[in-house]
């Protein structure tokens, strides 16, 4: 069995990629939040022609209403 | 953490024409593999299907439809549906349109010369790597080719958050590719032809650590990950828990890659490695269900649509059928029920039920869901669509349960002992005879499935014809994502962040290299049987004999490897020790029993018996199932070869002398007139000895004669 | 219900069913607003996927008064983030997918987004704006959108310490995964008898990959062990500590020696499981504390600040120490200062718990979170916002909520005893067993160790408190302490206060005494209190309101109390008529003169009323058999009239009492008596009785006496309090029995050996888990429930 010597190794180097990629992963913050992601891919990017026009102007906000 | 549109934006569309062509090459493909399959399925129901022609023979069929199954059918539909996925995920176009046709060319020219090969017989006999070197290779590179391209669309991508789907494709990306690389290492003899480095129960070691992981790697996680995709999106809500959902991966991907000696239990097999792939297989039971419910539950609140929308409605069967898969997977790798079912249709009814069930209905879903999406139109017809459904599962329902029967009916049959510790049914033909009617459902249930799957087709066309015409490359616009740093992000976090595409591809090259230098000791190392143990290996002939078994194929049917449990060894003679197989290069153990164990099965009965039941199975066992052989009667054995093959054999350990490989031919001849020298009375062919025939009885006599 | 709905209409934006005319399709202004905005922009896809995944609780939108000028203030943005072009919102109200979908339209909807990011769980939106944009605007659209944001602290330290942690966190159970998942690899192979040199090789393995384990991943263990051993009690790290320690040394032999199993399988699964159920715990308590976040926003406002004859806007986070900021009527108070100019009437309630109005003027003090009823005036800053004692006061009970609830007594009690009786168990069963064999006799100790896991006390009962605290914060009842509950149990008199408890301290007018020929002049009375704000006068004027304007010159008030104008010609006067004014309690005063010209024309009796759920209350109270009391320290004709309402005997109520006579009373049976109250004027007997509730009354004071405090005088709290305390202890009760079964039996198998350290470990977290999960499932039902209740009462 021989053989063992080389697949155990190599077991152990696949989870190595793993965990440490799993840490990468924390520690860039990738499961800092774990509910906004699954609505997001709800979301469908529609095309974009022009830039939307502003909500409420500059001068109304100033006047609050 | 996820970055919106903004005032600053890079524009930049999605390559949906590369998501076209795969889904056009997962139909035709689709197609290709269900053919083949029911071609297969009516020779096992009556052997006149083999149409008396090499290339037609199930030996040589058997791996087309599976090679077919998984790497063009669901391959194909894999790729389409990561790359459509993926550029959406990460809001950017593919890393390189070029990279994406040479994937989809390469990997379509590779399927193409699997389906002319493989009916040649040009195999390496190991099951879901059955071709040659040279196409090995070709897989390799088209798929550091695709890694290439997802990971460069991974490292453009303008959102932050790598959704979990992605995280699915990356682990498959990369132990496929592990895995391909390690189970293909073999040392070429001709440019058709090639050795595995490993021999008898390593070889079989590797090749179920291979085999159970490409079901892993492949039918599984690229899946689920479309899985975890496709049905939020089909059904308009998030998934159940994303938590679940990461866990469900993590899990996975440390618990996976050890469950492939379940494979092998009772075999030749040290007894702690069986135990450990039961334990480890009886574990992915608990992640696989976590997976299972959490897509289910998605679709809470939304059963409603299930059913009415096909799509849903497909996607919610495949979890069914998935669910079903990992449960029966466990059970079958518990020693106790493994011993009935190994070897017996029980496993194809198994098998069957992932890759029709799960892989197939979650891809037919999927292109439901993909088709009408891509062209910016509406589905043709839910009516065919649903026709489709209930067609195809009617389909699948014939074909597991027709083979359930089957595999326990023969499981019990040829274990079954009577009081006086004789076999009760010591012929195992009698077996076969009970269980052909279920074959013939089977058929049937394939080519309800087949019907189905048509339906769609045609579905799919309407749809695409109806499709407005040349329609423009849609614009999108996101921010780049370095622009925005989200305050989560310390200063430290982002220099991680910039080493993470590199990271994967340095952790690649780890493992290949890894491998690499592990690999050498493998190869310098043969003794891993005692010396004293050790048989003298096979002469020249036998080898030559050995190839045509390959070629033709017979390890679909025939095992060579007799588990250490009563029934076997009443049936077949004592249990296959490690020794037995340790020049098997490649191992023979086989997966399947439609024909007799053949480990023992040397001088069983004489060559002339052998000689007849190759040219008429039916001359000697009137009901066999097996084709007849008869080009094995007048193409002629390739005698010059055999010391080049002989010296690759010596490379990989082989105890073969200098002069022994030197002499190899005449030593073959000379083996080969005395065989045809004993079957001449009876056998009208002139130059016999040179038949290939002669050196397939040689071989044959030999089994289990050390 | 059903016929209401009928006649009900669901408003077209926030789906909340409202009695509409005809044309309306709105509940609101504001919802009509928005609904309007998304046609413009055509975003209405809003409400087609909203019907995807429909939000439970519909919520109308508050249209936001607030200007938000503040938030492009430098010094502001230097306070709060760490880039001056990116700024944090709290946001109220985001609570289905579609919020999350039209939120992702920012950066369309306003000009000054560049880039934005939401954060779901936490409902914040990180804003990065144009160079030319404001965060004015984008919180100005923010709020019109309905979602009420309020500018936080990206840079709060208290913040990115939870984060780091966590991701420390799941980094060691990361690890710990990995190492444990690889290390069964082994060990199974090894279990099921890999032969000899493979054998060695994969121990060899095992303790290397155990080593990351039980250094980095089980460091927080060591580090509650040493603490606790520092201040010399027990904690439950400390036997994981000890089993981990004895393992390794064992394990070590072992491998050595060759010796049958080296624990460091069994070891690192135990420091996994550990981990992971700790992390999941820490989760939802957290979740619960962030539940009172928004407190911290109460003093962030847009104030001006004065500087010599020109006027600024500015965040009140940024008021700094002498200071001269513009207070307008209607405002929260931002910091601690004094007067300079002007006067007003401020309601300090929530401080001091007077709820009738102060007067101050030029040189008073005041204090931030005070309310300014009335008057324009002038505040110098000594204390700034974050440094007032009201910010200390919400810290502390902040504070309070979230250290408390793991401090159960019963619950540290039994566990003392329990780990001490595992460990002595341990001892003495190596002790035993170690003529057949140190190892032998230590893995069955290590099994125990491992299998009796303290599980249900150091998770199972605080999270069931935590629960317990959480549902009562949803009922606006603050616990100062978990124990809380464990006491209510064993209450068995009730103790009223009455003014300000039993009553709701409004003065009602309920009859006037006056000559019908002088009936004319009572209009007057309207025009002497038209500019009084104390409870008194707001009676007065309910009671006698005319339109009318009449000037009565000027009002003056009146050293003895009361309030005299000459209106026409003659003096009218309001005074209070004498009583027997008892110095126990300052009560409030109850009769007045009216009088004309010096001689009194009509006689005005006011009365501080029963508050209407004080009934039901009682009521309850005898299906519980609770013994009722009332302890006043007012006179007994209100008292007795008041207790006459509840229909209770003549012993059952006091009148007269000062503060510690009350508390006297208390005492003989303090354990078995919870004691309702005003938290200033009942403090001493607040603090005597087993439970004291402050109804009214200072936060700080209240919490310092008593052990809840009732955001809003409700005492249909107390029956609630009580139900939340039953389950609670019902859940513990179980927990408490499961795991004691569990291990009962599993200990007497580790004892007698039949269990292996790996199986104790893979048994072990099946108990905690069985037992959490019930925690868990109670709890949440108990919240929920809880909810409901609120729904129906409110």
């Amino acid at each position: 069995m021989n053989i063992v010597y080389f697949l155990i190794p190599l077991a152990l180097l696949l989870g190595g990629v793993f965990a440490v990629s799993f840490i990468i992963a924390v520690v860039k913050g990738q499961y800092d939040d774990l509910e906004t992601p699954a609505y997001k891919i709800l979301i469908n990017d529609e095309p974009k022609t022009k830039m939307a026009p502003d909500l409420i102007s500059r001068k109304d906000s100033l006047r609050g209403n | 953490m996820e970055i919106k549109n903004t005032n600053k934006l890079e524009s930049y569309s999605y390559d949906d024409d590369i998501v076209k062509k795969f889904i056009l090459a997962t139909v035709i493909w689709g197609g290709v593999s269900f053919l083949a399959g029911i071609l297969i399925a009516l020779q096992m129901a009556n052997y006149r299907f083999n149409f008396g022609l090499p290339w037609l023979t199930f030996g040589r069929l058997r791996p087309l439809h599976t090679n077919a199954a998984i790497f063009a059918f669901a391959g194909n539909a894999i790729f389409a549906g990561i790359y459509y996925s993926t550029q959406r995920l990460c809001k950017a176009r593919n890393f390189s349109d070029l990279l994406s046709k040479i994937h989809f060319w390469g990997w379509q020219a590779i399927i193409v010369s699997a389906a002319l090969t493989l009916p040649l017989g040009l195999s390496q006999s190991k099951e879901y790597a059955e071709l040659e070197w040279p196409i090995d290779i070709a897989i390799t590179l088209v798929w550091v080719v695709f890694a290439i391209n997802f990971f460069g669309t991974l490292v453009r991508r303008r959102e932050r958050h790598l959704y979990v789907a992605l995280w699915f494709y990356i682990a498959t990306i990369i132990t496929v590719a592990v895995l391909h690389i390690v189970n293909s290492i073999e040392i070429p003899v001709s440019l058709f032809q090639s050795y595995p480095v490993y021999a008898g129960v390593q070889d079989a070691l590797v090749q179920w650590w291979y085999g159970h992981n490409a079901v892993a790697f492949f039918l599984t996680t690229p899946f689920l990950g479309l899985m975890y995709y496709f049905i939020p999106k089909a059904a308009g809500r998030p998934v159940y828990s994303y938590r679940l959902s990461i866990i469900h991966f993590w899990s996975l991907v440390f618990i996976y890659i050890w469950a492939g000696p379940h494979h092998l239990l009772y075999t030749a097999l040290p007894d702690w490695a069986q135990t450990l792939g039961m334990v480890f297989s009886l574990m992915l039971w608990a992640p696989s269900w976590g997976g299972m419910i959490n897509g289910l539950l998605t679709l809470r609140g939304a059963w409603d649509r299930v059913r009415t929308e096909p799509v849903l409605k497909f996607m919610a069967t495949s979890l069914t059928f998935y669910g079903m898969a990992t449960f029966e997977g466990p059970l079958l790798s518990i020693k106790s029920v493994s011993s009935i079912a190994h070897y017996t249709d029980w496993i194809i009814a198994h098998v069957h039920g992932g890759t029709l069930g799960w892989n197939g209905f979650l891809t037919f879903g999927m292109l439901y869901y993909l088709v009408p999406k891509i062209f910016k139109t509406e589905l043709y017809s839910r009516r065919l669509a649903n026709m489709h459904f209930w067609i195809s599962t009617i389909g699948i329902f014939l074909y597991i349960i027709s083979m359930w029967a089957s595999g326990i009916t023969q499981g019990l049959m040829l274990r079954a002992i009577d009081e006086s510790g004789r076999l009760v049914y010591p012929d195992f033909i009698e077996t076969v005879m009970r269980i052909v009617p279920l074959y013939w459902v089977r058929a049937i249930g394939g080519m309800l499935f087949l019907a189905g799957f048509l339906i769609m087709c045609w579905n799919l066309y309407k749809t695409w014809k109806q499709a407005p015409k040349n329609q423009p490359e849609e614009v999108y616009q996101a921010p780049a994502l370095e622009k925005f740093v989200s305050e989560k992000t310390e200063d430290s976090h982002r220099r991680l962040e910039r080493l993470m595409p590199k990271f994967t591809i340095f952790a690649f090259l780890a493992i290949v290299v890894g491998s690499v230098v592990e690999i050498l000791p493998t190869l310098v190392m043969h003794t891993y049987v005692t010396s004293e143990k050790a048989i003298t290996p096979y002469s020249p002939l036998e080898l030559a004999g050995r190839d045509i078994y390959v070629r033709e194929g017979c390890y679909s049917c025939h095992s060579q490897m007799i588990r250490t449990i009563p029934s076997d060894v009443l049936r077949y003679g004592p249990a296959s020790k490690p020794e037995d197989s340790m020049y098997d290069h490649p191992f023979q153990w086989g997966s399947k029993r439609t024909g007799p164990d053949l480990a023992r099965i040397g001088n069983k009965y004489p060559d002339l018996w052998h000689f007849r039941h190759m040219l008429d199975p039916r001359s000697v066992v009137p009901q066999s199932l097996m084709p007849e052989y008869s080009w094995l009667f007048n193409q002629k054995t390739n005698f010059s070869a055999l010391n080049k093959k002989l010296e690759v054999m010596k490379q990989l350990g082989v105890p073969y002398t200098n002069e022994q490989i030197s002499n190899a031919h005449l030593d073959a001849k000379l083996q080969a007139e005395k065989i045809a020298s004993g079957l001449a009375a009876d056998a009208q062919i002139k130059e016999l000895e040179s038949r290939e025939i002669i050196a397939v009885i040689a071989y044959i006599q030999r089994l289990g004669k050390n | 219900m059903e016929s209401q709905t009928k006649l009900q209409t669901q408003c077209l934006h926030c789906r909340t069913l409202f009695f509409a005319g005809p044309d309306s399709q709105f509940c609101c202004s504001g919802c009509a607003f928005v609904f309007q905005l998304l046609e413009q922009k055509n975003l209405t896809d809003f409400y087609k996927i909203r019907e995807l995944d429909p939000p439970q609780s519909p919520v109308p939108v508050q249209p936001v008064e607030d200007s938000f000028e503040y938030c492009d203030d430098k010094y502001f943005l230097t306070e709060v983030s760490k880039d001056a072009r990116e700024l944090t919102f709290f946001l109220e109200g985001v609570n289905c997918t579609a919020c999350v979908w039209l939120l992702d339209k920012l950066p369309e909807i306003c000009s000054s987004v560049e880039a934005s990011t939401i954060n779901f769980p936490n409902s914040t939106i990180h804003i990065r704006r144009t160079e030319a944009g404001t965060f004015a605007l984008a919180a100005e659209t923010l709020a019109r959108l309905g979602f009420n944001p309020r500018a936080v602290s990206n840079k709060n330290s208290l913040e990115t310490f939870k984060k780091t942690e966590r991701k420390l966190d799941l980094i060691r159970i990361g690890i710990a995964g990995a190492c444990t998942g690889n290390i069964m690899i082994f060990a199974v192979s090894n279990y099921a008898g890999a032969t000899d040199e493979l054998r060695l090789m994969f121990n060899y393995l095992i303790v290397a990959l155990a080593f990351p384990v039980l250094t980095f991943c089980a460091f927080p263990f060591y580090r509650n062990a040493w603490a606790a051993l520092r201040t010399k009690n027990l904690n439950l790290d400390l036997p994981i500590v000890i089993s981990i320690l004895a393992g390794v040394v064992m394990g070590l032999h072992g491998l050595i020696t060759g010796a049958e199993n080296i624990y460091f399988d069994s070891l690192s699964m135990l420091v996994f499981l550990l981990l992971s159920s700790r992390f999941w715990l820490k989760g939802i308590q957290q979740k619960f504390i962030s539940a009172n976040h928004i407190q911290d926003h109460l003093l962030v406002r847009q104030v001006t600040v004065l500087t010599d004859k020109l006027k600024s806007q500015i965040s009140s986070m940024l008021l700094k120490e002498g200071q001269l900021v513009e207070i307008r009527s209607g405002m929260v108070i931002p910091a601690d200062g004094v007067v300079i100019r002007g006067t007003g009437q401020i309601q300090t309630a929530i401080l001091t718990g007077e709820s009738s109005p102060i007067l101050v003027k030029t040189w008073d003090t005041v204090e931030a979170g005070t309310y300014n009823i009335e008057g324009d005036w002038v505040l110098k800053v000594s204390r700034p916002p974050l440094e007032s004692r009201f910010a200390e006061l919400l810290e502390s009970s902040k504070k309070a909520l979230l250290n408390k609830p793991t401090q159960v007594k019963l619950a540290d009690n039994v566990g003392r005893w329990f780990i001490l009786t595992t460990f002595a168990l341990a001892l003495l069963t190596f002790a035993f067993n170690a003529s057949s064999g140190t190892a032998e006799a230590f893995s069955r100790a290590l099994a125990l160790l491992i299998v009796t896991c303290p599980c249900v006390f150091g998770m199972a009962i605080p999270l069931s408190i935590s629960f317990a605290i959480r549902a009562a914060a949803q009922n606006d009842i603050i616990v100062k302490d978990g124990s809380l509950f464990e006491r209510l149990l064993n209450v068995r008199h009730l103790f009223f206060d009455k003014t300000g408890t039993l009553t709701d301290g409004q003065l009602k007018v309920t009859s006037v005494h006056c000559n019908p020929a002088n009936l004319k002049y009572l209009k007057y009375i309207y025009a002497l209190e038209r500019n009084q704000k104390h409870p008194v006068a707001t009676a007065l004027k309910q009671y006698f309101y005319n339109s009318d304007e009449m000037d009565c010159g000027k009002v003056q008030e009146l050293v003895r109390g009361g309030l005299q104008a000459v209106i026409d010609g003659s003096t009218y006067s309001i005074t209070p008529i004498a009583l027997t004014n008892n110095g126990f309690e300052n009560q409030i005063k109850s009769e007045f003169a009216f009088s004309k010209d010096g001689s009194q024309i009509a006689a005005i009796k006011l009365v501080d009323q029963l508050r209407e759920e004080a009934p039901e209350v009682f009521a309850w109270a005898k299906r519980e058999k609770f013994s009722t009391t009332i302890l006043s320290g007012d006179q007994p004709a209100t008292v007795i009239q008041c207790a006459r309402e509840l229909g209770l005997t003549s012993d059952l109520f006091r009148s007269r009492l000062s503060a510690n006579e009350k508390a006297e009373i208390i005492a003989p049976n303090a354990g078995t008596s919870m004691m309702i109250g005003d938290g200033a004027n009942d403090a001493q007997a607040l603090a005597t009785a087993g439970v004291g509730i402050a109804i009214t009354g200072a936060l700080d004071v209240s919490l310092k006496a008593a052990d809840a405090y009732l955001m809003q005088p409700d005492l249909r709290k107390i029956p609630r309090l009580f139900e939340i305390a039953r389950k609670t202890d019902r859940a513990i009760k179980r927990n408490l029995s499961i795991s004691a079964s569990f291990n009962l039996i599993a200990g007497t198998i580790a004892i007698s050996g039949h269990m292996t350290p790996l199986w104790a470990a893979v048994f072990m977290p099946l108990s905690s888990l069985i037992v959490l999960a019930s925690a868990i499932i109670t709890g949440t039902r108990l919240t929920k429930q809880i909810e409901t209740l609120k729904g129906i009462h409110s």
